[in-house]
């Protein structure tokens, strides 16, 4: 029989990178907003989104790697076709974006023309990426950069409404195992 | 973040040497009448400016010093001070970092920043003004150092300092040619402590 909950390394690579995820959602958002004027803060919680977007990708590296040498359980019977593949898109668009989204910001950093090193949380030195950092005609594809930075921030947020909205729906309408094999600390309903 | 470097000087002097036997212009300055040689360890070049409007405190770790002075001979006084670009510290690893980059000081090009002075004058009791060039980056200006000296016996102290407009040099390019993250503003001050040659 397929085991019936994700393993502990699964369950704590999700919901750890799920918190920077939703972290990094609101600090992205909030810190684009702040005026030059609070230089002293714009500069600061900027180097913490680029510390804590490389964490991200690799945990994701991480988490990957996990996927790939691990059995995960099956998704539930009984669910039509349609959803299933919902599903596994939903999953594949956010490994994807676990990595293209951190990628963009660290071509957008490399490129961009506010030329600042990055050191991780102000300990580990972390390079640009070479082949952006020496392009020509940085401000332009910086702004591209940016702008698809931005989009992919946006997708997380679009596929994180209907990846949280179909454990909801699992869990509360077909009260099934879906949510609670992926929570910490919850024995499966029997 | 950013900061500069500067010259430093510092002075000396030579007491005993007033005789005149016609030195060997080929010869080092080292083995100069009134050449100094100054004590790394307990001489310091470092540095103040704002970041974010946060000020900070930095120190070049490598700098080397030509020095030639006699308080009684001022006329061959000369201070060459030669500061490794690359070696600037501030206690913070993202500046650290920055500092030597393309837009700050982009030591691989320029490894070096020199003052070389033109005069020296006194100024007052135990105080006086090395008038050089000063260069950073591609950039040489004059500069005007003022500094304090006292001399006991072989051993000189001596300190000083200046305010530059990094600008001035091109120091902070691009975004930083502003003052919106970093200030202009860098003040600049030395503490030398030199020992005659003999």
């Amino acid at each position: 029989m397929a085991q019936s909950r994700y393993t502990k390394g699964a369950i704590i690579l999700h919901w750890l990178i799920a918190l920077l995820i939703v972290g990094q959602l609101c600090g992205g958002l909030y810190m684009v907003g702040i005026p030059n004027e609070q230089a002293s803060l714009k500069f600061q919680i900027f180097q913490l989104h680029k510390s804590f977007g490389v964490t991200i990708l690799l945990l994701s590296v991480v988490r990957v790697a996990w996927r790939l040498t691990h059995k995960v359980p099956p998704l539930p019977e009984g669910m039509a076709g349609w959803e299933k593949i919902a599903a596994r898109a939903t999953h594949i668009g956010f490994y994807i974006l676990l990595f293209v989204t951190p990628l963009l910001g660290w071509a957008y950093v490399s490129v961009a023309p506010f030329n600042v090193p990055t050191v991780l949380f102000g300990v580990i030195p972390w390079p640009h990426l070479p082949f952006f950092e020496s392009a020509a005609n940085r401000e332009a594809l910086a702004e591209s950069l940016s702008g698809f930075h931005e989009f992919a921030a946006f997708s997380i947020i679009g596929l994180l409404a209907l990846h949280v909205g179909a454990a909801l729906k699992h869990h509360f309408l077909n009260r099934d195992d879906v949510l609670s094999r992926m929570l910490p600390f919850v024995r499966p309903r029997s | 973040m950013r900061v500069l470097f500067v010259g430093a000087l510092a002075a000396l002097t030579l007491a005993a040497c007033g005789q005149s036997q016609s030195s060997n212009p080929a010869a080092p300055i080292a083995a100069s009448p009134g050449a100094w040689v100054v004590d790394k360890d307990a001489s310091k070049l470092s540095f103040t400016a704002t970041q974010t409007g946060s000020a900070f405190e930095g120190e070049f770790e490598t700098f080397s010093a030509d020095i030639v002075f006699d308080p009684a001979d001022l006329a061959n006084a000369s201070i060459s001070i030669a500061v490794d670009t690359a070696s600037a510290e501030t206690g913070d690893r993202q500046r650290d970092t920055a500092l030597p980059g393309s837009d700050w000081f982009k030591a691989k090009e320029f490894p070096s920043a020199t003052f070389v002075s033109n005069e020296v004058v006194e100024t007052g009791e135990g105080a006086y003004e090395a008038r050089g060039k000063l260069t950073i980056r591609d950039v040489t200006r004059d500069l005007v150092l003022p500094f304090t000296l006292a001399i006991d016996g072989g051993k000189a102290h001596a300190e000083g300092g200046v305010t530059l407009a990094r600008t001035d040099y091109g120091v902070g390019q691009g975004e930083f040619s502003t003052d919106e993250w970093v200030g202009l503003e860098v003040g600049v001050s030395f503490v030398i402590e030199a020992t005659k040659s003999e």
